[in-house]
């Protein structure tokens, strides 16, 4: 892994505070969805870099693994959140609800890894604390732009009782473990693999308008910025790309002699 | 509740001790380098846990028992093929006998494994012993995967007025989020291969699995029951 | 005539399953997924550069869960939105394939990008090739994926008790699984090793060592779709198959109850089936010589 150009501390910041303004923002007619989006791409972009301090210690099975554990640990606080706040009648405790309980939970299996595993990584806790919490703020963006609210009862008909919840998971697990996965290597470089993230996020939010269709007019401005979107971060990362491959040839056989071209 | 937590609890720490059977290979043994499936201990678990939900979902309507019972039989035809298959395309495919090098005789079919071990490697395919305890695996994560199934069914239908589908939805939801958590936590702890009941690293293993797989299990029922109360009363 | 039309049912589901299998696995050959895929990774850091399409999404399983899922949702969005069927089957599968395409796309060049260290060229050819190619196989795959997940909440009777987006999470995760336990052998031990001899494992020092040359030039993954599909593809299709019209027709067939001793039975019918093929094998193949 390549030193970061960008502090993991700083990413950390800036998607937190956004990306809960922006969740609070997403009941502002028209603004709202674009407000969500941004929050979600952000996250993505926060969890792969996560990913890519923790990705280098062998915790024992594959990467996209602890993904797909944080993400259900994510999708469980996401639920109580819910419930809790429905409990209390108070729609504006959801995020932050699901933000405690995630902490909560992210540290009891971050404990276990340490105690019971005895796996000796020093940022362990960090990084899975790190991992649930940015999980979290996809699912829940994701699913605001799904029912267009954060009110958590809307959310609750037409998100999780629909099944379309579980699209959402594996969505995320796909955004923020595939950049990670297929730039891992030695010339591995950050710009490159948040671009990609970004650019996956977008390409997953194409698919999350087009669900969409069923409670927003919309939806079709929330395609095209989307598109757009993906538009910009793929051409930086085919930029990247570019500038930091070995060669680039359209045809032909691979150099014979070290690097004579 | 009570049946609820006490069942979600068998059910997740049953999930997690099946993990352990299960004989895994991990990537080396998609190039017959090492003995078992080949594939991640977790992506095998869910598999298998996913195809015992399905058939438990088909027995929808009968006491909790025999919809316990039914997921376990589907998890275990899918093993069964599963692993009948990988042996296909280990001797027809690629030419191996099985055999592992974990182990030095059989127990059951007492056949010798070292000589058939081809040098350089760790064994391919999986030998009977392994296979039963595969099977093994398979009733115990079956069991498991359905009891919480059934149990979060079973409430749902007596408390909430929702159809059928909805029901069934969120049900497979949270017991699939069970599989997905108490998997990986259990592959955390073999870390990398393992074959079988018979291996001397499940011996050693097993004990601090079993422990770690109860206490997320214990904390995962809690927020569990906790958010089905909710749903109920809130 | 409700206990034919079901079976008829269960019969095209083991069908359409089967088609699913075998394209399920070729697609993860064609376009390098899984397991194997270690290998062609590891293949430049040990001097060995190739022109074999290397890509990296996840793991199957997962590939196949999101993908497969994608396909599901949009599809219960149009249901919902009372498209035809046919049209909405069409649509959903050619979504969730454009997704594959780009997953495919930025991994071939992410991966090849970061051996850089080792000269590895990235080779727009080899994309150009292997694209249209995998994404054929994906969406046939989808397309079989979707239509299962279609006939088992809609038209079975009873239909399985879960929304459409689950089941094609449930379908695309268990295929996945089996993809990559069952069809990536053939790929991994023996046709990217077919330098090595036949009938034996790949031992640790040889990792990396995979063939990189055909009978004519460079060796491309289309070459290994090619093999692949007289073996590893078929036998990958047939456990999938096998498993979701057991799972069903055991079922319609004896009852819940006594459909539990069949369920048994099958799998005690295939550990026999096992231990003999585990036996002959050994009298045939013999002990190796150190």
């Amino acid at each position: 892994m390549a030193e970061d150009l960008i502090p993991n501390q700083i990413i950390m910041l800036v998607t937190l505070i956004i990306s809960i303004l922006c969740i609070y923002g997403s009941q502002i007619y028209l603004v709202g969805g674009i407000l969500v989006i941004i929050a979600s791409v952000l996250a993505t972009a926060y969890a792969t870099n996560t990913l890519r301090h923790i990705g280098k210690y062998s915790l024992g099975t594959g990467v996209p693994s602890i993904i797909y554990m944080l993400m259900a640990v994510a999708l469980v606080s996401y639920v109580s959140a819910i419930l809790i706040s429905s409990y209390l009648k108070l729609s504006i405790a959801f995020p932050i609800m699901g933000i405690l309980i995630a902490i909560i939970l992210s540290y009891i299996v971050s404990m276990i890894c340490k105690h019971i595993f005895k796996i000796q990584v020093e940022i362990l806790s960090k990084a899975f604390i790190s991992i649930t919490l940015a999980s979290l703020i996809v699912l829940i963006s994701m699913s605001c732009l799904i029912a267009h609210t954060y009110n958590q009862s809307v959310i609750y008909e037409e998100v999780i009782q629909t099944g379309l919840i579980l699209l959402i998971m594996i969505m995320a697990v796909m955004a923020i473990q595939n950049p990670y996965n297929s730039c891992m290597g030695p010339n591995e470089d950050q710009y490159r693999t948040l671009s990609l993230a970004c650019s996956n996020a977008f390409l997953m939010l194409m698919v999350i308008s087009i669900i969409s269709i069923l409670n927003s007019q919309f939806w079709m401005l929330y395609l095209l910025i989307s598109l757009i979107g993906w538009i910009v971060f793929f051409r930086k990362y085919v930029i990247y790309t570019k500038q930091q491959a070995a060669s680039i040839r359209r045809f032909g056989l691979w150099p014979i002699d070290d690097g004579d071209d | 509740m009570w049946e609820l937590l006490i069942s979600l609890i068998i059910g997740s720490t049953l999930i997690g001790i099946g993990v352990h059977f299960i004989p895994v290979g991990g990537a080396p043994a998609a190039l017959s380098t090492s003995a078992g499936v080949p594939t991640g201990a977790p992506m095998i678990t869910i598999g298998m846990g996913i195809t015992g939900i399905l058939s438990a979902a088909l027995a929808i309507g009968q006491p909790n028992y025999i919809i316990a019972l039914s997921g376990a039989v589907g998890s275990m035809i899918m093993m069964s093929i599963t692993m009948f298959f990988s042996n296909v395309i280990h001797i027809y495919g690629v030419g191996v006998p099985l055999a592992s090098s974990n182990f030095e005789k059989d127990p059951l079919t007492g056949f010798e494994q070292d000589a058939f071990v081809s040098p350089g490697t760790t064994g391919h395919g999986i030998p009977t012993i392994s296979y039963v305890s595969g099977l093994i695996g398979s009733l115990l994560g079956g069991v498991g995967g359905s009891l919480a199934f059934a149990s979060i069914y079973s409430t749902f239908s007596t408390y909430l007025n929702y159809s059928t589908v909805i029901n069934g939805t969120l049900a497979t939801i949270f017991s699939l989020m069970l599989f997905f958590i108490v998997a990986v936590m259990a592959s955390y702890n073999i870390g990398g291969t393992i074959q079988g009941f018979y291996d001397e690293k499940f011996k050693q293993k097993i004990i601090s699995g079993t422990i770690s797989c109860f206490i997320i299990s214990v904390v995962l029922s809690l927020v569990y029951v906790f958010i089905i109360w909710g749903l109920i009363y809130g | 005539m409700d206990m034919l039309f079901n079976l008829v049912l269960v019969a095209l589901m083991g069908l359409i399953a089967i088609i699913a299998g075998i394209f399920e696995d070729l697609e993860s050959d064609v376009a390098s997924t899984s397991n194997p895929n270690s290998q062609v990774q590891l293949a430049p850091q040990v001097g060995n550069l190739h022109k074999l399409f290397n890509r990296a999404v996840s793991g199957e399983p997962v590939l196949m869960g999101t993908t497969a899922t994608i396909a599901g949702s949009i599809a219960y969005v149009l249901f919902t939105l009372n498209y035809p069927v046919v049209l909405v089957l069409l649509i959903s599968a050619l979504i969730a394939t454009l997704v594959q395409v780009i997953l495919s796309i930025t991994s071939y060049m992410g991966r090849i990008t970061s051996q850089a260290l080792y000269n590895q060229p990235l080779f727009l050819d080899v994309l150009i090739k292997h694209i249209p190619i995998s994404a054929a196989h994906a969406f046939i795959t989808l397309f079989s994926i979707t239509t299962l997940s279609y006939i088992m909440v809609y038209l079975l009777d009873p239909a399985v008790p879960l929304s459409l987006p689950v089941t094609a999470l449930l379908m695309g995760i268990s295929l996945g699984t089996i993809g990559s336990a069952i069809g990536d052998i053939h790929y991994g031990a023996e046709k990217l090793y077919q330098n090595h001899e036949f009938g034996s494992g790949i031992a640790v020092s040889n990792n990396g060592n995979i063939a990189t040359k055909s009978p004519l030039g460079s060796r491309n993954s289309i070459d290994v779709v090619r093999f692949c599909s007289k073996f590893g593809g078929p036998i990958s299709g047939l456990c999938f198959g096998l498993i979701i019209f057991l799972t069903f027709w055991i079922n319609l067939v004896f009852g819940i109850n006594y459909g539990l001793i069949a369920g048994l039975i099958i799998v005690l019918l295939f550990f026999i089936l096992n231990i003999i093929i585990e036996k002959n094998a050994r009298i045939n193949f013999g002990k190796y010589e150190k």
